[in-house]
């Protein structure tokens, strides 16, 4: 049995799926103040104390972290970076930042050395404030760590309270130093916030006596093993959509291009999928304002959902983004999209009269066809949104000749709609873009079946450096002399990807495919001759899902 | 209708997969480090700066410039295609005021590509900045543009398209064609008689530095383009000033090449050459990048960067050579009268071409009716001989866009006449106001 929970900002869901289908569903508020009480409702909602022993793998997936962030409720951090010369990066910076001396060029050689004198002065500076958190990141420093490991020692010296310091180089190995400055800021901002959420889950199953391995979804649909996780919470965001992601392919086949929707109370978000697979986002996940080397799947978040507010301005109808409460149709107090379906019997549930009543307040003339015109309107923004970001995909720059000769389009066929409010919106959304529909039942729930039948993945970084004639498993800490075969690109590649299976056998994971993440060789520069090469290579195993799960008439209604 | 934007268009396209030869300086790499240096500054995602993805430029598109002989896709790669329509995407992305400027940061280059191409020559085989704007020309009826080509080398190719040309001005300073490739820009190259003055040639001495760069451009190169009043500023920017160039003796720096691109407010940038591909470039291309945005390059520095003062004699050689252009350019009308009156109806010139890449020569005569209504048409008949002593005649006629009825028609009549002939393996008419490259 698979036990999924996705703790949203305002719901908490759970599902136990087992053998193709969902045993049990439950949705309850989510208790943001003491987020255990939350975690032990849902648990209680679909375990009853038996079941707990035949739980194989419990995965996890949140918004908490990405609200955290789009709320600007994360903790102070003391920023310290080395960008060394080029663009001027005072403009960028977040507000509690330092700028240091120091620079390493583009090829990894130190061109001018950290200053310990003023980096212990910096510290000094944030440790008075009460800064515990750190992040550390120099321009480059994925070609060379050592200045961001040297300033590193300097903060855990000078700052014995430091709770947590975050090395940009260890967050992502691509290029792309503002990228790698918020990621890191934001990893230790939310360092905290993640402590106790890890802290609040482990007690939840430890209290219901669930000892399976417990996973957290990332937003690439691999997963981590939660404590592994606790260093790494900026890996977690988005994950709500990744379960999203999973459970559409879950609950249905995506074999043509297609595009899926969850509509949400408040907000809709966009995937794109080709060949079967989602697309992922070019150079990593962007949070509210900040741009991160975070792996993710290419979604977007549109404000237009089922409980968005409807209203006039100046005779122009207005949809969202803001939310105020239930639909009038559920007792709210305000007109709302899921008040025009119910208008137009699409919902087949709420209190029409509540819904006509709502629309009619609009003032705009017959309820059935200011309900229709409300849908429109709205259908109009989230097809455009769709059209956008097929369009960006298309035209998403190129470097090879080869690559811009046969970059085929997007060509969609089908919408596939999941989350609460997708039934009688997604056809007028795909109505407006000229493709068919789908809408897999169980959608209501998709984020936890996907993050319960979450394929268990693993990630490996091998770094080959053949002037040492040592390669390094970075995640083990494992240091041994180079191979021969293991001098190239493809070489490190294929010695990674071996590596890797022969863990996951060891660990009792499905192998299957494994996909190359991020790979990267230049050659080390000494004097003006080239004397060796450094090679990285970080494979994992392909996300995907367990299992379909197939959702009947019979199976448990959660509204 | 998109509104006047502040941004910079970028067409970035390194060709990662494409070299001239795998020894040649014009080889995979040579982008590479400048990637590095663009994405890890992350200038990619600045909002002031908008990606675009280039074209594949068509043989009509080359064809409104160039006579390739025989054929478009017998002198070219998918790569040369893709360039030309790198500056052409940009170009057309600055047309329609979805960005303030923009820079094609594209390979290989072209501005040694001259309109008659046999082969390749100076690592250019089409003139991508020409093909650029005679598109322009062609679809939205641009007409007045200024070209200033700051690469080390001379940019023969692009005098040669324009030289005859009264509406675009171009202005090339380099490396002293008595010290390095291909040895023309001698400041008495001008222009043609119905063009005098709207060719200008700086050429400064080898040491050269960010002192005398902007000596000229602040003096002489402003000067210039505030009179001639173009409708778009075009810069073929080449990088190889650089003091660490390896093919070139100047010393200028990314400061000095930032410096020069926020003076020079070009509309459009297309790279040239450049070739210290992990010294220069990734500084000298982020330097132009944030310029062009608007935004601040102060602390764009090579790893190696030390003060340079720019020896005296130079200066000096500089100043004078500047008031001499200066005294040219002030007194142009009189001397292009000068220049129409040492001849009758027709110009003549000729003049040997040697395109390196390919190993071929040419010998050219050239003939351009000196219309006192239109630019002119013009005949080029070439005769070339390859490596293994292989001959081919043709003879080219261009009618200009911008021509009169009466040259349009003398102009047909030679093509005729020449195909009568039969001295010719082809004939070609360049027939731009109907927009149709024929070859008999």
């Amino acid at each position: 049995m698979l036990l999924g929970i996705d703790v949203g900002g305002t719901y908490t869901d759970a599902v136990l799926v087992h053998q193709h289908r969902v045993l049990r569903s439950t949705k309850v508020p989510t208790t943001r103040g003491d987020l255990l009480q939350g975690i032990l409702g849902a648990l209680d909602g679909v375990l009853d104390g038996n079941l707990s022993g035949d739980i194989q793998q419990i995965a996890l997936s949140t918004t908490l972290i990405t609200n955290a962030i789009v709320e600007n409720k994360t903790d102070p951090v003391g920023v310290l970076v080395i960008p060394g010369p080029g663009m001027n990066i005072e403009p960028i910076l977040p507000t509690e930042a330092d700028v240091l001396t120091g620079s390493i060029d583009h090829r990894g050689r130190e061109v001018v050395p950290v200053n310990r004198t003023e980096v212990e002065q910096a510290v000094a500076r944030f440790c008075q404030s009460g800064i515990r958190l750190f992040a550390v990141v120099g321009k480059f420093s994925v070609r060379n760590p050592a200045h961001e490991l040297m300033v590193a020692r300097w903060v855990r010296e000078g700052c014995p309270t430091a709770e947590y310091i975050a090395l940009g180089h260890r967050l992502g190995g691509a290029l792309n130093f503002p990228r790698r400055i918020h990621t890191a800021t934001l990893n230790a901002d939310t360092w905290l916030i993640y402590q106790s959420f890890v802290d609040a889950v482990e007690e939840a199953f430890r209290m219901r006596r669930l000892k399976a391995p417990v996973v957290i979804l990332k937003a690439d649909g691999g997963t981590l093993p939660l404590k592994t996780s606790r260093d790494i919470p900026v890996e977690t965001i988005f994950t709500g959509p990744a379960a999203s992601i999973l459970g559409i392919q879950a609950l249905c086949e995506i074999e043509q291009p297609s595009v899926t929707l969850d509509v949400g109370g408040t907000t809709t978000d966009i995937a794109l999928f080709r060949h079967g697979e989602p697309i992922l986002a070019p150079k990593g996940a962007r949070v509210g304002k900040y741009l991160t080397q975070v792996r993710s799947f290419s979604t977007q978040s549109i404000g237009v959902g089922g409980d968005s507010w409807v209203r006039t301005e100046q005779g122009q109808l207005i949809i969202g983004p803001e939310r105020k409460g239930l639909p009038a149709a559920l007792g709210g107090s305000y007109p709302t999209i899921t008040d025009a379906l119910c208008v137009l019997r699409e919902t087949g549930w709420g209190d029409r009269k509540l819904a006509i009543n709502a629309i009619n307040s609009l003032d705009l003339g017959r309820a059935e066809e200011v309900a229709e015109q409300v849908l429109e309107a709205a259908a109009s923004r989230v097809a455009e949104a769709v059209s956008q970001m097929i369009t960006a995909w298309e035209q998403e720059p190129l470097y090879r000749v080869h690559e811009l000769l046969h970059q085929p389009n997007f060509n969609l066929k089908q919408l596939v709609g999941v989350g609460g409010g997708a039934n009688g919106f997604v056809q007028r959304v795909a109505r407006k873009l000229g493709c068919s529909v789908v809408l897999p039942k169980g959608g209501i729930v998709a984020n936890a079946i996907g993050a319960a039948v979450s394929k268990p993945t693993l990630m490996l970084t091998l770094r080959v450096d053949t002037e040492l004639k040592e390669m390094v498993f970075i995640e083990e800490g494992i240091q041994q002399p180079l191979l021969e075969n293991c001098c190239d690109l493809e070489g490190v590649i294929a010695a990674a990807k071996e590596r890797l299976s022969i863990m996951s056998v060891a660990m009792g994971l499905s192998t299957g495919e494994i996909e190359t993440v991020y790979s990267e060789i230049f050659n080390v520069v000494r004097r003006n001759y080239t004397t060796g090469k450094i090679i990285t290579a970080q494979v994992q195993l392909r996300p995907g899902i367990l299992t379909k799960v197939l959702w009947e008439a019979g199976d448990l209604d959660v509204q | 209708m998109i509104l006047m934007s502040s941004k910079l268009g970028l067409v970035f396209f390194p060709a990662f997969d494409w070299a001239i030869s795998p020894t040649h300086p014009e080889r995979e790499e040579r982008l590479l480090y400048t990637r590095d240096q663009i994405v890890e500054e992350g200038l990619l995602d600045l909002s002031l700066i908008r990606e675009y993805r280039p074209l594949i430029a068509d043989d009509r598109a080359i064809e409104r410039v160039h006579i390739p002989v025989p054929d478009v896709s017998s002198l070219i790669t998918d790569a040369h295609r893709i360039a030309a329509g790198g500056a052409i995407t940009a170009a057309r992305a600055v047309w329609h005021k979805e960005v303030k400027n923009a820079f094609a940061l594209v390979r290989p280059p072209g501005h040694h590509a001259m309109r008659v191409v046999h082969g390749g020559r100076g690592f250019c085989t089409i003139n991508i900045e020409a093909i650029m704007i005679e598109n322009l020309r062609q679809e939205y009826g641009l007409r007045r543009v200024a070209i200033i080509d700051t690469d080390v080398h001379h940019g023969d190719g692009t005098q040669d398209i324009y030289y005859h040309d009264p509406d675009v001005l171009f202005i090339s300073f380099h490396q002293d064609g008595r010290t390095l490739y291909p040895g023309s820009g001698a400041i008495c190259e001008l222009g043609g008689p119905n063009a005098y003055g709207r060719t200008i040639n700086i050429p400064l001495p080898p040491g050269t530095g960010d002192e005398g760069l902007h000596y000229i451009t602040d003096n002489l190169i402003r000067k210039v383009l505030n009179d001639f009043k173009p409708e778009l500023v075009v810069n073929s920017a080449g990088q190889d000033n650089h003091y660490s160039d390896p093919l070139a003796n100047m010393r200028i720096t990314a400061q000095g090449y930032a410096c020069l691109a926020e003076k020079l407010q070009a509309d459009i940038a297309v790279l040239e050459g450049g070739y210290a591909i992990e010294q220069a470039l990734p500084y000298v291309n982020v330097g132009i990048i944030l310029a062009m945005a608007g935004l601040d390059y102060r602390y764009v520095k090579e790893p190696d960067y030390e003060p340079l003062q720019q020896a005296e004699d130079i200066t000096a050689a500089i100043k004078q050579q500047t008031a001499d252009l200066l005294n040219i350019w002030g007194n142009r009308d009189r001397l292009q009268q000068e220049q129409l009156a040492n001849y009758g109806e027709y110009y003549k010139g000729s003049r040997r071409i040697y395109y390196d890449e390919s190993g071929i020569t040419a010998q050219q005569e050239e003939c351009v009716r000196l219309c006192p209504v239109c630019p002119g048409f013009m005949t080029i008949a070439s005769h070339a001989v390859d490596g293994f002593r292989r001959r081919t005649r043709i003879l080219a006629v261009h009618i200009p866009l911008f021509s009169c009825p009466e040259c349009r028609l003398e102009a047909k009549e030679r093509y005729n006449y020449a195909i009568r002939s039969g001295q010719y393996h082809f004939v070609y008419l360049q027939d731009r106001p109907t927009d149709k490259l024929s070859r008999t």
